[in-house]
């Protein structure tokens, strides 16, 4: 059976960017998938499940960040990722 | 942004004493006012912001590592401060383990991007493995101030790939 794989591109619209709670956030959600879940921005591409590398991609407000995922529950994992993001991580606009 | 740019190597401490969050907030924030970089009158707001950050949820992402940061008026830019405990602190980290080595974070209530862009320094050094055991293994603050420039050098030949 050829395994689930799905992509997508979203741009960051908090003004503060992916800095450390929102990465906490991310991982904490895509740990909840079995899928592998990765984050791209330009040339770097690291694993969503893990907030340190999150926080290596310096993601600020305008990145077009791709999302990936690979694996059985990998629609749903992308899309969850993704309305994380899109809704600005629920966060205050000035968030700490 | 370059590490030693916001790190104050002044500023390192070699061993902190302090077993607990609380006290480990206070040990650097009181680093901060001894070497000059913070004044007297903005401790209490100091540790009070940096203890409300980490009611939010632990700074202290995993792998023995703790990024504790607050926004600071006064403070020009970012000011940061690196920290290692031989013993570990109870950080109420994400993984449970103990915390071995903090880099403490300050950031002029404007300066986002600039945050942002430490906490890409800090978290590329802490993800490397070696970088991590030499910071252990480093003998004295003298050796941890070397192996900081050293990480920025090979962070510098490393972003021309």
């Amino acid at each position: 059976m050829k395994e689930n794989s799905v992509k997508r591109t979203v741009t960051i619209k908090n003004s503060s960017g992916l800095h450390a709670r929102p990465a906490m956030l991310l991982a904490e959600l895509a740990n909840k998938f079995e899928a592998d879940v990765t984050l791209s921005l330009g040339r770097r591409r690291v694993d969503a499940k893990s907030i340190m590398e999150l926080l290596t991609l310096g993601a600020g407000w305008g990145s077009k960040l791709t999302i990936a995922a690979q694996g059985k529950d990998a629609p749903q994992a992308l899309d969850a990722v993704a309305r994380l993001i899109v809704q600005e991580f629920s966060e205050a606009k000035d968030g700490n | 942004m370059k590490l030693l740019g916001f790190l104050a190597p002044e500023a390192v401490i070699d061993d902190l004493q302090a077993r607990d969050k609380s006290g480990a907030i206070k040990e650097m924030v009181a680093m901060l006012k001894k070497t000059g970089l913070l004044k007297t009158k903005q401790v209490p707001a100091v540790v009070k912001a940096l203890l409300a950050r980490e009611k939010l949820g632990s700074t202290g992402i995993g792998k023995g590592v703790a990024v504790p940061h607050a926004r600071c008026k006064g403070v020009k830019s970012v000011l940061g401060l690196l920290a290692r405990s031989t013993q570990g602190v109870q950080f109420d980290a994400l993984d449970g383990e103990p915390v071995y080595v903090f880099f403490l974070l300050l950031s002029a209530p404007d300066a986002s991007g600039e945050h942002l862009a430490c906490l890409e320094r800090v978290s590329l050094l802490l993800r490397d493995t070696n970088f991590c055991r030499f910071l252990k293994e480093a003998e004295d603050k003298k050796e941890v101030v070397e192996l900081l420039k050293e990480a920025e050098e090979n962070l510098k030949a490393a972003e021309k790939f």
